[in-house]
C-alpha cells in the first residue's frame, strides 16, 4: 500500500513538473500562426488571379452575377 | 496547384470568366472566421476543391484533371448541372436526362439503385445521352459487386464483370474502367480464355494507368502466362 502512494505520489510529481512543459509545446504560438498567415495570402498566385479571401463577398457576388463558386482550401500552419 | 493552374497566365481569364474564386485558409488561428469550412464541404484534406451553386450549395468535389482544361470543364459541368435543375423545375422533361448525367458525374446519385429508378422514369433521352448515363451506371453496378467482394470471392467479382462486359454494359471513366476490365481479364485468367484475354488486354493497354512500364509489364506477363499455360 505504502509503495503504491509513494508511485502515485512520484507520478503525480512527474506530471506536475512536464505538464507546463508539454502545455507549453502544444499551445499554438497565436502570433507564428498570424505571420503564417499573413505570408500565405500575399503569395502572387493568390494575388494575381482575382481570389476572394471572403465567403460572404463571394456568396453576394456569385448571386449577384448567377456564377457558380470554384473554392480551394488550403492552409498557412504547415506547407 | 498554386505552383502549377493557379499560376498560369490563361488562368484568370478562363476559370475566373466561369466562376467566382474563393480561396480559403486553415490557420489554426483561434475566432479565425470560418476555420472550420473544409470540413463543411467534406473535405478531409489539402488542397481541396469544391463547386458551389450561385447560393453557396455545395455541388461536389473536384477530383480530376488538375490542369487549367480540366477544372474548367469541371466548372462547366457544375455550370450545366445548375442549369438543368432550373429548367427541370420549369418543368422542361428533357433536361432530366442531362441532370442525371450531371449528378452521376458528381457523384450525388450514387448507387445503382437510385440511379436506375431515376433512368427508368425519364421520358426522353438521345442514344447519346443513353449511352453516357450508362456508362456511368454500369460504374455504379460494379461498385455494388465490389462491395460485396467478400461473399464473391476473387473468382465471383470476375464472373460478374465479366457479366456486364458480355451484356454490353460497359464501365466509363478512367479509374472505374480498369478496375472493372481487369476484372474481366481476371476472368478469363480463370477460365483460360486466350480470346477474351487477348481482348481485353488490348483495351486495357491502351488506358491511361496502363501506359505506366510497370502495370504495362504486368499485363504483358499475365498474357504470357494465360497464352502458355497448356503448353
Amino acid at each position: 500500500m505504502k509503495r503504491m502512494l509513494v508511485s502515485i505520489a512520484f507520478g503525480a510529481l512527474g506530471f506536475s513538473l512536464t505538464a507546463p512543459a508539454l502545455a507549453q509545446r502544444q499551445a499554438p504560438d497565436i502570433a507564428e500562426l498570424q505571420k503564417l498567415y499573413q505570408k500565405k495570402v500575399s503569395e502572387a498566385w493568390l494575388k494575381n488571379a482575382g481570389w476572394s479571401l471572403s465567403w460572404e463577398d463571394t456568396l453576394k457576388r456569385a448571386g449577384k452575377e448567377g456564377k457558380p463558386v470554384f473554392a480551394y482550401f488550403t492552409r498557412s500552419y504547415s506547407p | 496547384m498554386e505552383n502549377g493552374a493557379f499560376s498560369q497566365k490563361d488562368f484568370a481569364k478562363t476559370i475566373g470568366d466561369r466562376a467566382l474564386l474563393f480561396a480559403h485558409v486553415t490557420t489554426r488561428i483561434p475566432e479565425h472566421p470560418n476555420d472550420g469550412m473544409l470540413s463543411d464541404v467534406g473535405g478531409r484534406g489539402f488542397p481541396t476543391i469544391a463547386l458551389l451553386s450561385p447560393d453557396g450549395e455545395l455541388i461536389g468535389r473536384h477530383s480530376g484533371p488538375r490542369s487549367v482544361e480540366g477544372l474548367a470543364a469541371a466548372i462547366d459541368r457544375a455550370a450545366g448541372l445548375i442549369n438543368s435543375r432550373a429548367m427541370v423545375a420549369a418543368g422542361d422533361e428533357a433536361a432530366k436526362a442531362d441532370l442525371l448525367l450531371y449528378e452521376l458525374g458528381f457523384g450525388i446519385v450514387a448507387d445503382f439503385k437510385t440511379a436506375t429508378q431515376r433512368f427508368e422514369e425519364l421520358k426522353k433521352v438521345t442514344p447519346e445521352q443513353e449511352k453516357e448515363i450508362g456508362g456511368l451506371m454500369a460504374g455504379l453496378e460494379f461498385s455494388d459487386v465490389m462491395a460485396q467482394r467478400k461473399t464473391l470471392g476473387g473468382k465471383g467479382v470476375a464472373a460478374k464483370a465479366y457479366e456486364m462486359y458480355q451484356a454490353g454494359r460497359i464501365v466509363t471513366g478512367d479509374i472505374e474502367a480498369d478496375f472493372w476490365l481487369s476484372g474481366v481479364l481476371a476472368h478469363a485468367m480463370f477460365q483460360r480464355d486466350i480470346k477474351l484475354g487477348e481482348e481485353v488486354a488490348e483495351k486495357l493497354s491502351k488506358m491511361e494507368s496502363f501506359q505506366d512500364p510497370g502495370t504495362a509489364a504486368i499485363l504483358k506477363r499475365m498474357l504470357a502466362r494465360l497464352r502458355n499455360h497448356d503448353k
